[in-house]
């Protein structure tokens, strides 16, 4: 695909080049989102609004980097924010937020199954994504770039703006805090 | 020991299990749906606009404004031509109160 062309298409409004890239690009964004989200209805609607922004703002896009990276990064921002809203809102409802101050799975949330995982690992695959959850939102992302969309650390560097030795860095901590997080929950299941 | 090492297995069975995990699609017609949010959000601003100016708050702020402005105008007009005698008007109004004098005298006087 000739990205070039493609953004100087999407520049001059033209439609057929705006369905191209939402059909090569859907899958990436919503999988990205639903990840981070952990609810279908709520990624779906994320992920419109994603295209949405790109659509309207694709004169704003300088070409300084893969139209992917610019994509990554439209959707995690849009995911965080609306995990920041949901937060917001079950505050004013004075309800627990699900992050203790000690990383406990203290409220628990129906758990999320995730389309694509297979059947024999559903159930553990939910803890892992409860856990995921309790994560900083930056190793959050980190984990959902690397693990879930397999992006390598480079790629993860120029999504997220970081250095790539930063990136591991994010990594290393995400699985510290997961293994934490994993021991307490079997160790009051098992 | 052993609890440990059962805890540990499934710990690694947990993190293991989103190897070779599938893409998530999202529903159908998605395309569809997004160019119906884009032509939604053309409208919408319009719709937003109107909806912004019909607030009471924005229309009293309005009037006020303009009130304000009518005001400021009608005693910026007032400043620069204050109102000045007119000398025939003062001549006029001389006689007619010499000529309605004598008149009035003249319906006084006793006969």
């Amino acid at each position: 695909m000739d990205e070039k062309g493609l953004v100087e298409r999407l520049k001059q409004e033209d439609n057929s080049a705006f369905k191209q890239v939402v059909e090569s690009w859907q899958a990436m964004v919503y999988n990205t989102i639903l990840s981070i989200i952990q609810n279908a209805e709520d990624a779906e609607d994320v992920t419109q609004d994603v295209f949405v922004q790109v659509y309207e703002s694709i004169n704003n896009f300088r070409g300084d980097s893969k139209l992917s990276t610019w994509l990554y990064r439209i959707a995690i921002t849009k995911a965080m924010d609306h995990l920041r809203k949901k937060k917001r809102k079950k505050r004013f409802a004075f309800i627990q937020s699900l992050f203790g101050n000690n990383n406990e799975l203290l409220n628990d949330p129906p758990d999320f199954f995730h389309p694509g995982i297979l059947a024999e690992n559903k159930e553990n695959a939910a803890i892992l994504f409860k856990a995921v959850a309790t994560l900083p939102p930056n190793q959050n992302t980190a984990f959902v770039l690397n693990k879930i969309e397999g992006l390598s650390y480079q790629e993860i560097s120029e999504v997220m703006k970081l250095s790539v030795s930063a990136v591991d860095s994010l990594l290393q901590r995400a699985k510290t805090n997961l293994r934490k997080v994993l021991t307490k929950y079997y160790e009051q299941h098992v | 020991m052993e609890r440990n090492s059962t805890v540990n297995n499934k710990i690694d069975a947990a993190l293991n299990s989103i190897e070779n995990m599938d893409r998530a699609t999202p529903s159908p017609w998605f395309y569809t749906k997004v160019m119906q949010r884009v032509n939604h959000s053309h409208t919408a601003l319009w719709e937003k606009l109107i909806a912004f100016l019909l607030v009471p708050r924005v229309v009293f702020a309005v009037i006020s404004f303009i009130i304000v402005i009518n005001v400021f105008v009608l005693y910026a007009e007032f400043s620069s031509h204050p109102a000045s005698p007119d000398l025939t008007e003062l001549n006029t109004s001389d006689e007619y109160s010499v000529a309605s004098n004598s008149l009035y005298d003249l319906e006084t006087e006793k006969p």
